[in-house]
């Protein structure tokens, strides 16, 4: 992790908690059930202090950074003094913007440029709620949802692709257009095999060779409707040349990767890379000659 | 449907047990026939006993189907009614309820 | 009673025949194909939760685990939303301020007189009124259309309703959209210096290329004077300021590629089929079963023309396909007044005619032409609410919606088609309508088919075109 935020990095992180109302099946930052804010709170708020003033991104994360009530407005607050051009992207399940007196609370709290970055897992509560791990988790977050939809906050949707929905991406990309239409953007995103993802690799792992004709199609739903559509974390060879323009250097710095066979690959400087660790990757990476 | 009885190119008969089918129903497929056809009715116990006549040849072999679909679909259309019908309402309330000046207006010509 | 032992519960739907499968449609408009015999099983509990069958019946709102409150909220949402094109009311107001015409069209519905007859202008006092009562409408965006006859032949009638409706306007605070319906053929510097100062839209009429277009509009030369006009018109105003609509007659059903060619010719990108309506100078003389069987072979030749153009690469909208489609792939209503439910009338467009009186669409003040003023609501010195919340806008509430009336509440394509009552009453003699006979139901009925029938077959190839239309 970084030590010192800075312009243009994508790598400004502010993990708040552990804590986390879902246990998805693919997550690679394993929740804890104690509440270790305040173990995190000083090395944070550090990070801002020393922060350079012209930081135009950070990402608050967790675990689910909302469950620490006022200390997540703590640190918008400070971001957005300290770094006054920044953007906050915060990385939620939704779930607690289904009360409607804490987004009541959480409108007044940010003023600022934000972000909100939230998972939907599939189009229908059955396939949604299992790989959440958590019962009743689709509806609060559709709940959440409608209620940052009605007051403009701007939302990502990031659908991570797994052998649970994979089939179903292009109808997923529909529910959005008919149910969601007003996010601003949905990622859909390669796993980072680390934590519950790889303890259940067997179970989650779906190869992209399964999965791109549905995501091709999801794109083309996504794209035709205006809203902004990014692939994140898997490498163009294996992605169809079409979807290439929507892929997108997501990896972050410091945990970034190439293997031995990518150093000859003529799209070495577009493609995101691996994750450094992951502890599996896809057979069938192979370099892109031109 | 049953005893389905073809007299001649232009006119048919046949029964719909009025213990299978609802009024409902069987008003509802009638009204979607009436428009090609002159349509009698005779209720004779739990038997509905409709004639069909039209003023052009008519392949009945086809018309049986159609007519026999209707009436399953109609029933199904029936069955999704009544269970819906209090949810389709609520949903409806609850589409317009932030409105609050409602004018109630007696629409009785 | 169905007893059902899977405990998933149904939401309302409808669903019909399409090929050899079923399409079964949500109470928004979503919709899903699936095999023969899945509407049976689905409503005697026979579905798998474990299945893809499931998960699609829960994602499209077929079926649901329970009636949750959060999934109302979706659902209420999605029909808050889709009936949101009446959140202002009436947004569209026709002012027709003349009948005197300059042209003789084969199909003309506007009854109209020779170029030099005054009295067939709207008097000053009526359009102050009428301008008025426009502005009553609490629609904070509205459009004004100038509709005759010929408008611009009245070009100072024109002005002084722009001038009017600004000096109204400035304690009212609406934004208004200026539209002009004309032909063309003779559009003075004074009209021009007008358009470009109020930012008037010009809609006009090209129906083909020059031989069917003249033979259309009855005056020989008519397609080179639109011509002229067009450029014209183009350099001052700008590539998008002036649009064609296009009528379809008996003699252009014969050249759906010629029509579209001649659109292209002229850099147009956009056409919008339609039909003739059953009425005006058209009535006579016509076998409308006849009429709207060839159309609709002319509809799917144009279509697929157009449709082969954008997979070469050229972007060329078909706006009839796309107004439907849109009710069918978005969650979104959409502006086409002849399409809705609750209907059009009054709701989204009411005309003001010359005569001084207030009508509910431009098809009911021509009955008045004819001495029939079912559809009158009233004269333009009458209270706004006595014309827009009358007696008979509420009598015509109870007949003006899919939901509720016979043959249409049970339909699959109820949230795609619309009520007419003025359609009914012009054809059927009763403005409830009889389904089973209705040239309306049967033709649009022919629409959704043939479009779902392409969604189904072509999707993949034909889906990503349409979208490109509908989002643009």
């Amino acid at each position: 992790m970084t030590d010192k935020f800075i312009k243009g990095s994508n790598n400004n992180i502010i993990y708040v908690t552990s804590c986390c109302t879902n246990r998805c099946i693919m997550c690679c930052q394993p929740p804890l059930d104690e509440d270790d804010s305040t173990y995190h709170y000083k090395r944070n708020i550090n990070l801002i202090d020393t922060a350079d003033p012209e930081t135009d991104y950070v990402c608050i994360t967790g675990g689910e950074p909302t469950l620490s009530g006022d200390l997540l407005f703590d640190y918008m607050h400070r971001i957005w003094d300290k770094m006054p051009n920044s953007s906050i992207h915060l990385l939620t399940n939704g779930r607690s913007f289904a009360n409607a007196n804490y987004v009541e609370k959480f409108t007044k709290e940010a003023n600022g440029k934000l972000f909100v970055g939230i998972p939907l897992h599939s189009d229908n509560y059955a396939d949604h709620d299992v790989i959440a791990g958590a019962k009743g988790s689709f509806y609060a977050t559709l709940k959440g949802l409608h209620n940052l939809g009605i007051l403009g906050f701007e939302i990502e949707l990031r659908v991570i692709i797994l052998k649970q929905n994979y089939k179903r991406l292009d109808k997923i990309a529909e529910f959005i257009t008919r149910n969601l239409p007003f996010v601003a953007q949905v990622s859909f995103m390669g796993l980072e095999v680390i934590g519950y993802a790889e303890k259940n690799y067997s179970k989650v792992w779906m190869d992209s060779e399964c999965f791109t004709i549905n995501l091709a199609r999801a794109i083309d739903i996504l794209d035709n409707s205006h809203i902004q559509t990014r692939i994140f974390n898997i490498p163009h060879c294996l992605l169809p040349t079409a979807l290439w323009p929507f892929a997108c250097k997501s990896i972050s710095e410091w945990k970034k990767t190439n293997l031995g066979i990518c150093s000859n690959c003529s799209m070495i400087d577009e493609c995101c890379g691996l994750f450094s660790t992951s502890k599996r990757y896809s057979a069938n990476l192979k370099p892109i000659i031109r | 449907m049953n005893s389905f009885r073809i007299i001649g190119n232009k006119k048919a008969q046949f029964n719909i047990d009025a213990n299978m089918f609802s009024k409902s129903v069987i008003m509802k497929v009638l009204y979607w026939l009436n428009n090609d056809f002159v349509v009698q009715t005779t209720s004779h116990e739990s038997q509905l006993l409709v004639e069909l006549e039209s003023n052009n040849d008519t392949d009945w072999n086809i018309m049986k189907k159609t007519i026999s679909t209707m009436l399953n679909d109609f029933q199904m259309r029936e069955v999704i009614e009544k269970e819906t019908h209090d949810i389709r309402n609520i949903l409806y309330v609850k589409a317009f309820s932030n409105i609050d000046n409602f004018t109630e207006y007696d629409t009785e010509e | 009673m169905i007893q059902r032992n899977n405990s998933y519960r149904l939401l309302p739907f409808k669903f019909t025949h399409i090929g050899n499968k079923e399409l079964i449609v949500n109470e928004v408009g979503d919709y899903l194909f699936m095999p023969n015999g899945t509407v049976q099983r689905v409503i005697s509990g026979s579905v798998n939760r474990n299945t893809e069958e499931y998960r699609d019946l829960l994602s499209k709102f077929i079926i649901c685990d329970s009636y949750n409150d959060i999934l109302q909220d979706v659902i209420a949402t999605r029909i808050r939303t889709k009936k949101s094109f009446l959140d202002g009311f009436t947004s569209l107001h026709i002012f027709v301020l003349t009948l005197r015409c300059n042209q003789k069209c084969v199909y003309c519905q506007a009854t109209s007189q020779n170029k030099d007859c005054v009295n067939k202008d709207m008097k000053i006092e009526d359009l102050n009124k009428a301008i008025s009562l426009m502005l009553k409408s609490p629609n904070p965006h509205i459009t004004m259309e100038f509709q005759g006859g010929e408008s611009s032949l009245v070009p100072s009638l024109v002005e002084h309703a722009i001038l009017e409706t600004e000096r109204q306007n400035k304690s009212v605070g609406k934004e208004i959209k200026y539209v002009i319906c004309t032909n063309i053929i003779h559009f003075s510097e004074e009209l021009l210096n007008l358009c470009e100062k109020y930012n008037v839209f010009v809609s006009t009429s090209l129906d083909g290329p020059e031989s069917i277009h003249d033979s259309n509009r009855g005056v020989s030369g008519s397609y080179k004077h639109f011509v002229d006009s067009l450029l014209r018109i183009r350099e001052r105003l700008g590539q998008d300021r002036i649009s064609p609509l296009m009528t379809t007659s008996v003699l252009s059903l014969n050249y759906p590629i010629e029509i579209v060619d001649s659109y292209r010719q002229l850099s147009f990108h956009y056409i919008f089929l339609r039909p003739l309506n059953p009425y005006g100078r058209a009535k006579e003389n016509e076998d409308w079963n006849l009429y709207f069987d060839k159309f609709l072979e002319f509809y799917k030749k144009s279509l697929d023309y157009i449709l082969l153009l954008n997979k070469r690469g050229e972007f060329f909208v078909e706006g009839f396909t796309a107004m439907v489609m849109k009710k069918i792939l978005t969650p979104f209503p959409i502006g086409f007044v002849d399409l809705q439910s609750p209907a059009g009338i009054i709701n989204s467009v009411v005309v003001y005619n010359y005569d001084g009186y207030v009508y509910c669409s431009d098809e009911s003040r021509m009955m008045a032409e004819s001495g029939d003023f079912t559809f009158r609501l009233g004269k333009v010195s009458d209270k706004y609410e006595d014309i827009f919340y009358g007696k008979k806008a509420q009598a015509l509430s109870r007949v003006w919606a899919t939901e509720y009336i016979a043959g249409c509440s049970d339909c699959a394509f109820q949230q795609y088609c619309g009520a007419d009552p003025v359609r009914n009453y012009s054809t059927q003699g009763d403005w409830y309508g009889h389904r089973p006979s209705s040239l309306f139901c049967k033709f649009h009925k022919a629409v959704f088919e043939y479009l779902f029938e392409l969604i189904d077959r072509r999707g993949n190839e034909v889906l990503p075109i349409i979208r490109r239309w509908i989002y643009d």
